[in-house]
């Protein structure tokens, strides 16, 4: 099981409000945002991205999460069915959350097509901040980058089916009996 | 191709197979003998007197002059049972089945103990063997012995008491078998050919408006061992209420049969599942009780809510939608009495205390009490400031006082919270922003369920706190619109986005909340709804926030915020605005983000009796 180090994280998102910063990359492919032990820090940096979105600045953000998940076959079932709760919740809230936003400033996320049978996405975690329209780690950047460019390797996250509404059965519960 | 040795083995596998399904029963009787007496003493008796056959064997005349007195009376007592039972039970029923009365009266032991006993008798009388015919001879007398106890206890059955106590025993059986463990109990309810039976018969009578049996039925849930307040004893409670009420609504049981006997299961449910203690109660139990209290509550608040649909769409009659709503206001006045620590009007000490006795319990019933526009929900919150601060609230919402605010200050403000209650709960919220965020989702779940307002209500389905009065609406919005954690349009759209995007983590307070609610959640019809799931009630939840409170003053921040919302959700916001705020009588409302704004002038009504002070 991977853990998921904090700490560059926590620093990347300490710094996103420079004045420096152009753009935001973030890819979060690792099974481990799934799991109730980085649930805090998940929270931190949607939350962040989003009071990014909110300011006054313009930010390009882009966000790189999966679309669903790897062929993982040694997880009990209990466990499986969480980890595609707990995916199916986060892209949720980013898709209402992007929709409550002005569409220029929406952070755009990016859902990684995973193949049936693929056992890992073979992606490395992390975030970059462009500082005055270049990547300080060029290379660092370049392999999220370089799956963004890539036709096809991505599906954009939308609000398009979200019911803004919320159940049917608010407005008459009588369907309810 | 498989070998002939593959074949033979896979013949004698079969065999095997075949043998041990046929010997099941047997076995399981077996099995059942260190937990069943009855089995016990029969097995007991076989062995004694089959030493006694070996030791004294009887001579043929001795058998033959003994069996003739014994099968005599073995005879008497299968004519009697015969007659007993067709007088009694109709074949066709399943409650109580024939399988039950069977394990009640023991038919088949003592049949079958008769039948080996004629074999052995018969056998040995053929083959000259004095062991095995005196055996049968003596067991022929201990078949007569257990004939005459299943004949006894066929008699019991033969009257009401008698069904009802093995119904009772049966029932609880059935509900002890499948509570344990947690996971899965609904699909092993489900699956139990016992619960089954039950709500087939209860289906029936009330299909048939046989109000006796429907009565009968409730009365036996509602009596089974007080010790059993399982969750599936509790989902059984509230599943058959929920019959009731369907069959009232929409099928021919009279309305006050239905009522009746659901307040009997709501008083059991809640007996069962919450006792007022006070103090000592353990967080476990407290949630248990929640859980119970909160599924309950917004049951009742769906049941007048629909109750109140059918009866205007004409599905239901006027006085079964009446009958339904009074019984509603009145159920959900004693589980408030319940939950209120020092409720008006005690009737004395079993009154006092609560069962709700932490931050999650309190949250979880209120978070429920508070669903599908539910009577009495404002004053609700005057018990959840009481126990959650160990004082009670000086005020009154219908004034415009917020109970809300209160509770923020005397938990959150310098130097407050200084008891142990008020300890206690702000170590479970961790954080004020965390207090601000729970109370929002919980005016947003409050908010989508509010009732239709274009929708006529009826005078005859007017009771206490369950009327189309505004200026109640706007008392029961304004208890979540005072609760004021921001001031301005950014402020209140960076609280939406909390609101919404805001997971949390298991462990933390708004995951109790929901984790103490779950295990009854299946067992009424309508399903639970994490608020994020409602973004127009989030938008209105934080917009009520900003609303102005009182004529004059202004509503820029709140202008601000609606028409900074993109258009889709903008939109929904004001359908569901349209759909449970009333229209002012003057309304110059030129767009959704006006009309929004119009609406939410309901919470103005709240408080303009109040006479200045003296």
């Amino acid at each position: 099981m991977t853990t998921i180090d904090p700490t560059p994280w926590r620093e990347a998102l300490a710094a996103i409000h420079d004045r420096q910063v152009t753009a935001v990359l973030a890819m979060q492919c690792d099974l481990g945002w799934l799991r109730p032990a980085a649930a805090v820090l998940r929270d931190e940096i949607d939350e962040a991205l989003a009071a990014l979105a909110m300011g006054r600045r313009r930010v390009r953000i882009d966000r790189i999460l999966l679309h669903s998940l790897p062929a993982i076959g040694d997880v009990p079932p209990e466990e499986l069915a969480a980890l595609n709760a707990a995916h199916a919740d986060w892209l949720y809230r980013l898709a209402v959350v992007g929709v409550l936003l002005p569409e220029a400033a929406r952070p755009k996320v990016h859902r990684l097509i995973v193949g049936g049978s693929q056992r890992s996405v073979g992606a490395v975690d992390g975030i970059e901040l462009q500082l005055n329209g270049a990547w300080p780690d060029p290379d660092a950047a370049a392999a999220s980058l370089g799956i963004l460019r890539r036709t096809g390797a991505t599906t954009p996250l939308t609000g398009y089916d979200i019911d803004m509404d919320g159940p049917f059965g608010d407005a008459d519960p009588s369907v309810y009996l | 191709m498989s070998s002939p040795a593959t074949q033979a083995g896979g013949r004698a596998l079969r065999t095997w197979t075949r043998a041990r399904r046929h010997a099941a029963p047997a076995v399981s009787w077996i099995k059942g003998i260190t937990h069943s007496p009855r089995r016990a003493a029969l097995s007991a008796s076989a062995l004694i007197l089959l030493i006694v056959a070996i030791v004294t064997p009887l001579s043929r005349g001795d058998v033959i002059d003994s069996v003739q007195f014994s099968i005599a009376f073995f005879a008497t007592l299968l004519t009697g049972e015969a007659v007993i039972f067709a007088l009694s039970f109709s074949p066709s029923s399943a409650w109580p089945s024939l399988r039950e009365i069977d394990s009640h009266i023991a038919f088949r032991e003592w049949v079958v103990t008769g039948w080996l006993a004629a074999m052995l008798i018969a056998g040995g009388l053929l083959l000259h063997t004095a062991i095995p015919s005196t055996y049968g001879a003596l067991l022929f007398l201990l078949a007569d012995v257990f004939g005459m106890f299943s004949f006894i206890r066929l008699f019991g059955l033969a009257s009401a008491d008698g069904r009802q106590r093995l119904l009772r025993r049966t029932l609880t059986k059935a509900l002890d078998t499948v509570t344990t463990p947690a996971p899965g109990l609904r699909r092993r309810m489900r699956a139990d050919p016992v619960l089954n039976a039950y709500l087939g018969q209860f289906d029936e009578a009330a299909a048939r408006s046989d109000g006796n049996g429907v009565r009968e039925l409730a009365e036996q849930l509602s009596t089974i061992r007080v010790t059993m307040n399982g969750t599936a004893t509790l989902a059984l409670h509230l599943d058959v209420t929920h019959r009731l009420a369907k069959a009232a609504l929409v099928g021919k049981l009279d309305p006050v049969v239905a009522s009746g006997a659901a307040e009997v299961l709501i008083g059991s449910l809640l007996t069962r599942a919450a006792t007022p203690c006070g103090t000592g109660i353990e967080a476990p139990e407290a949630h248990r009780a929640a859980g119970a209290m909160a599924q309950a509550s917004r049951y009742l608040a769906w049941l007048a809510s629909t109750s109140l649909t059918l009866s205007v769409q004409d599905v239901t009659t006027a006085s079964a939608a009446r009958e339904l709503v009074a019984f509603s206001v009145r159920a959900r006045d004693e589980i408030l009495r319940l939950a209120d620590p020092d409720p008006p009007y005690a009737a004395g000490a079993t009154d006092m205390g609560t069962p709700l006795t932490d931050a999650a319990s309190v949250l979880a019933w209120i978070g429920g009490f508070t669903e599908f526009h539910g009577s009495h929900q404002a004053a609700g919150l005057y018990p959840v400031y009481e126990i959650l601060t160990g004082t009670k609230f000086l005020g009154n919402y219908w004034d415009g006082d917020s109970v809300l605010t209160g509770l923020r200050e005397a938990l959150f403000a310098p130097g407050t919270a200084d008891g142990p209650a008020a300890q206690a709960t702000k170590k479970s919220f961790g954080n004020v922003g965390e207090f601000d965020r729970i109370w929002t989702l919980m005016s947003a779940g409050a908010i989508a369920s509010l009732r239709d307002v274009r929708r006529a209500h009826p005078p005859e389905l007017i009771r206490p706190e369950f009327d189309p009065d505004p200026q109640l609406l706007g008392a029961y919005l304004r208890t979540f619109a005072s609760h004021r954690y921001f001031t301005t349009s950014d402020e209140a759209m960076r609280a939406l986005v909390r609101t919404i995007g805001h997971a949390g983590h298991h462990g933390d307070l708004w995951h109790q909340v929901r984790a103490a609610t779950a295990p009854l959640a299946w067992s009424v019809p309508m399903p639970a709804i994490e608020p994020h799931r409602r973004p127009s009630a989030c938008v209105l939840a934080i917009a009520s926030r900003l609303a102005p409170l009182a004529a004059g003053e202004p509503d820029g921040q709140l202008r601000a915020f609606l028409t900074g919302l993109p258009p889709d959700i903008l939109n929904a916001t004001a359908r569901l605005a349209a759909r449970t705020l009333p229209a002012p009588d003057t309304n110059p409302a030129s767009g959704p983000a006006d009309d929004i704004a119009a609406r939410l002038r309901v919470l103005q009504l709240v408080g303009t009796h109040r006479a200045s002070p003296p």
